[in-house]
């Protein structure tokens, strides 16, 4: 200790060097999770889980007692909206099964509805303010890999952007540096959605980089675009509820994500790469 | 024992903020206690401890959540530095250098960050990211640091009055 107050001056001046070396070395390529990063990891891991599942513990019991007096309408409510939904869905697998018919027909890839996903609990949290990344209970040996999509109920969530032995760090649509290629399903009009971080804390995204001639309007759904390097085509994102213009005339739309990010507490992830789906054609 | 002691520390905090902590998100923003526990060490102890302890921390966020490895250590680093210099003798009872001190550091910290991984990427609106993101979190971690200070300085005295009595034996 006192050897280092002596030399202080160098003591910081060294740590400074360390922490800009570190930096030039792991900036260019992030998305490698070395050795020591993912020892490391496979240990905070292990102890953010059983803090995790303390923490819901305690969350479940807190939301049943707050929930005790609605259970018996909810659950009315609820056995109305399974009949409904059963009945819908029977509508839907007729739907589905004719469709097969209608796209062998046509010799068209089914691409949507046969990736292969694998389910994951989300265990920690960014602890600043600046990121909403979040972490996964799945990694490298349950086959998840770099950029693989990441989806919850309702549509896209984000994909994955670093993963180690047995967890993953996913990047939402919501991260300020998330951009996914999408269009509207309605006209096909095409767009960036990114997040942006005045938004997010709302839980919106926002739709650049708009092309010259695209018809949008809101309500308008958007899902991912086929142009999309990591993302299959065809996955909802949310809809259009703002449409505007800055002030260097670029035009811009506030979209409201079908996935409620504030909410979700389990993903699923697309292991397929689709991409070669596309080379094999 | 010092060194065990406030590993666990960092080790339970880290564990803390990013599982329960989300919790009790006021407006999607969180306290960033690790902040608030380094600048009530690096005041109840001196510049160099902070140092240490800021890197370690900092190290401990970029290796599991960090994009580039090194930005927090180097910022929390100097956090703990810059925090631990000035104020070698002030009465360690009072609450007010610990508030100031919070509130100034979190306010480098937070803008340092910024200007780091935002405005480099060209989020130029300042104004905007320091209403919607960096006050609100200096007003939560104001909040906060009067607990966490008085948890820190009644740990920190136990071990200190504990390194004294084992000195005492030795001579």
């Amino acid at each position: 200790m006192e050897f280092l107050h002596k030399y202080k001056k160098f003591f910081i001046l060294g740590l400074i060097v360390l922490s800009l070396t570190m930096m030039a070395f792991t900036g260019r390529n992030n998305y490698e999770q070395g050795v020591i990063r993912s020892s490391v990891g496979f240990v905070l891991s292990g102890g953010q889980t059983m803090f995790a599942n303390i923490g819901n513990w305690f969350a479940d019991r807190f939301d049943f007692l707050r929930n005790m007096n609605n259970l018996h309408a909810e659950n009315i409510r609820l056995q109305f909206e399974n009949d409904r939904i059963q009945i819908e869905l029977d509508r839907m697998l007729h739907l589905d099964e004719e469709n097969r018919m209608l796209a062998e027909m046509m010799h068209l890839y089914r691409h949507y509805a046969d990736y292969a996903t694998i389910g994951a609990n989300i265990i920690a949290r960014d602890t600043t303010n600046w990121h909403d990344t979040f972490t996964i209970d799945r990694g490298r040996n349950d086959g998840i890999a770099i950029n693989m999509a990441v989806l919850a109920p309702g549509g896209l969530a984000g994909r994955i952007s670093a993963v180690g032995f047995n967890y993953a760090v996913v990047t939402p649509l919501l991260e300020d540096t998330s951009a996914v290629a999408s269009q509207s399903l309605r006209t096909g009009g095409w767009g960036v959605v990114q997040g942006d971080i005045n938004l997010s804390s709302h839980g919106l995204l926002r739709m650049n980089y708009i092309d010259m001639d695209a018809d949008l309007a809101i309500g308008d759904e958007i899902i991912t675009s086929n142009t999309s390097a990591i993302f299959p085509p065809g996955i909802r994102i949310g809809e259009i509820t703002e449409l505007g213009q800055t002030a260097g005339g670029m035009r811009y739309a506030v979209v409201s994500p079908s996935v409620d990010f504030s909410r979700l507490s389990a993903v699923l992830i697309i292991t397929d790469e689709f991409e070669f789906e596309f080379l094999g054609e | 024992m010092r060194i065990l002691i406030y590993s666990l520390i960092i080790l339970f905090d880290f564990f803390v903020s990013s599982t329960w902590l989300q919790h009790i998100a006021v407006g999607g923003i969180m306290p960033n206690t690790t902040l608030i526990i380094l600048v009530s060490y690096a005041l109840l102890r001196d510049d160099v401890e902070g140092t240490i302890m800021g890197f370690c921390a900092g190290l401990l966020y970029d290796i599991f959540f960090g994009r580039i490895i090194g930005m927090s250590a180097m910022l929390m680093m100097l956090t703990g530095f810059f925090v631990g210099k000035p104020f070698r003798d002030f009465f360690k009872d009072n609450y007010i250098a610990p508030i100031i001190m919070v509130a100034a550091a979190t306010l480098a910290y937070e803008l340092a960050y910024y200007i780091l991984n935002f405005l480099l990427l060209g989020r130029t609106n300042i104004f905007r990211y320091l209403g919607m993101v960096i006050l609100p979190s200096v007003a939560y971690n104001l909040i906060l640091c009067i607990f966490i200070y008085r948890a820190i300085y009644a740990i920190d005295g136990i071990i200190f009055r504990r390194e004294e009595r084992k000195r005492g034996f030795m001579k």
